[in-house]
């Protein structure tokens, strides 16, 4: 049975196109999928080792060429190094994929618990955004595809900063859709729900705990409906017809309530295997003085 | 006007962005209901004169933080301002920004709008919701704007950081269910503000009125007592707002701003056309 996948054309979006994220799960699968669609692809994360593998095998298998770039989007001047990177490339498309998850009570978490989760999932997506765009404008055609989540519908307790976060790139991205029509440039914004995907993985929510039909779902599937979309210029797109059809069924607030119990649980189940209670807000504050 | 209960929210509240529009109607009504007030802006002369007003009308304590968000350390700062006191109310107010083209805006100016209009709302809410947790009481107000909803097309990061606030502050009002903390996010339409001004909202290109900040306040607070984790103010906006798809609202703003973006290069290269005119026997003068 052949995996689900988009072909999309290299004249529009191609030669090169930048996939950040691309050591693992669905930016990797976009790497994979374009590569079939014969482009050529600058691949950043931070493992360079990963994405030389990555690009190596994509170059075999798909006779296409790649750089692979090391890099940590939270440093400030990620940026500078990934123009220099890039400067000769004729870029057609940005994948702006890479992003951390994050999960705990607001409260107990430190300040610096989400400086990660504010470079990648913010600012990460709008400096990209704002440095490509004028040279995509400048073609007058290529595309733009920037990864939110369904966590972008609605706040989300015990992820509030995460879902914040989403919440931004989704408004971002609807917002530079209209801007860019202009310039004959596609922006797209994906909102994967569960994915399965190392981030699924370590974000301790139990594949068997979902209801059934918020099964996760393969990257495959996932980056494929985001590429059809993004070919389409679609403004947004929600992955997988029972999570759209959730998003347009369920209120705004009733989903906060939902997604927020089942955040709560993976909390309480992790502190019951760390050994502790998370109930204890108060007595973490009490005065020191 | 409804009343905040000083027991609960006071005796001492925080408001950023009071020098002016919203966060300076907050300061008054709170001051109102009797509630001490930190008042935080960048221009400390106005929040001086503003404490002072309401120090002599409604007998109650303030103390003026001249400080700019934007800036490295601004959270250390407030603390050291407010440590001592016991804070019952955050008014997360401070914010900025107007329509711009998203490729022509300077990269510094993105990152400004963020900070200012989504992180310190993160930092505040953070900082001081510790302390209300302590105290088991209290509450958190942060204003958005309507615009938050969906997209705004030539205002799409600020629109963007709205999103952020929308989404944190109905996290949190969940979260701090169980410590007893009241949180609101308000979110306005085009009010009767300099802000709205910046906008582009003037009352006399307006088919509705804008709304009042007595209005707006009056709203947010009646929400915030009543703890519903987000307001829309006004009951035209909220019929708008549950009526047209969210699609059509973006759309329909998204021209709004597009507008003003326009309107605003062509004044600009106008002017810079008068300039040339004036000074055509003069070397041309560097406009920018």
């Amino acid at each position: 049975m052949t995996s689900p996948m988009t072909h999309i054309e290299k004249d529009t979006f191609g030669p090169w196109a930048i996939v950040t994220g691309a050591s693992s799960g669905i930016g990797k699968e976009f790497a994979r999928q374009l590569a079939a669609s014969g482009l050529n692809l600058v691949l950043v994360a931070r493992w360079l080792t990963t994405l030389e593998e990555v690009g190596r095998s994509l170059a075999t298998e798909f006779g296409i060429q790649y750089r692979a770039v090391g890099l940590d989007l939270t440093t400030d001047d990620f940026l500078g190094k990934l123009e220099e990177a890039t400067h000769d490339l004729d870029i057609g498309l940005v994948v702006s994929n890479a992003g951390v998850t994050l999960t705990g009570d607001f409260l107990t978490m430190d300040h610096q618990a989400w400086q990660q989760s504010l470079y990648l999932n913010v600012k990460a997506h709008l400096e990209v955004a704002h440095h490509f765009g004028p040279h995509l404008a400048q073609r007058r055609r290529g595309g733009l595809l920037l990864l939110a989540s369904t966590g972008a519908l609605q706040g989300i307790p015990f992820n509030a900063e995460y879902a914040a976060a989403k919440a931004y790139v989704l408004s971002l991205g609807e917002a530079l859709h209209v801007e860019f029509q202009r310039v004959g440039v596609h922006v797209t914004v994906l909102l994967p729900g569960a994915t399965e995907t190392p981030m699924l993985a370590a974000s301790s929510i139990d594949p068997a705990d979902l209801p059934g039909i918020m099964k996760p779902m393969s990257p495959q599937q996932c980056v494929a409906e985001g590429l059809a979309a993004l070919k389409a210029n679609r403004a947004t797109h929600i992955a997988g017809r029972l999570n759209r059809i959730m998003a347009a069924s369920i209120p705004r607030s009733l989903a906060t309530r939902l997604y927020g119990s089942m955040t709560a649980r993976v909390l309480a189940q992790r502190s019951l295997e760390a050994g502790t209670k998370t109930d204890r807000v108060n007595e973490q504050y009490a005065p020191s003085r | 006007m409804k009343h905040i209960d000083k027991n609960t929210f006071g005796p001492w509240a925080v408001v950023t962005g009071a020098s002016s529009g919203i966060g300076k109607e907050f300061a008054r009504q709170l001051a109102e209901a009797g509630l001490n007030l930190v008042l935080v802006a960048r221009r400390l002369p106005l929040l001086e004169a503003l404490g002072v007003q309401l120090e002599k009308e409604y007998g109650i304590h303030y103390r003026a933080v001249g400080l700019d968000l934007t800036e490295e350390g601004y959270m250390q700062r407030l603390d050291e301002a407010t440590h001592d006191l016991d804070i019952g109310l955050l008014i997360s107010d401070a914010g900025a920004g107007g329509p711009e083209d998203f490729l022509s805006t300077e990269h510094q100016m993105l990152r400004r709008i963020v900070q200012l209009n989504a992180i310190t709302h993160l930092d505040l809410a953070h900082h001081y919701g510790r302390k209300l947790a302590q105290r088991g009481r209290g509450g958190i107000l942060l204003v958005s704007t309507m615009g938050a909803r969906q997209a705004v097309p030539f205002t799409a990061n600020l629109a963007a950081a709205k999103a952020y606030v929308l989404s944190l502050g109905e996290a949190l009002h969940v979260e701090f269910q169980k410590v007893g903390v009241h949180v609101t996010v308000l979110l306005p339409g085009a009010t009767d503000t300099q802000a709205s001004v910046d906008f582009g909202f003037d009352q006399a290109n307006l088919p509705m009125r804008l709304m009042s900040t007595e209005q707006c306040v009056s709203e947010g607070l009646a929400a915030l007592s009543a703890n519903r984790a987000s307001h829309i103010a006004g009951r035209m906006n909220r019929i708008m707002a549950a009526v047209l798809p969210r699609s059509v609202v973006g759309r329909m703003f998204g021209s709004m701003m597009r507008q003003v973006v326009e309107k605003r290069s062509v004044e600009a290269s106008t002017q810079a056309e008068r300039v040339d005119q004036r000074h055509a026997s003069r070397p041309l003068m560097n406009i920018g």
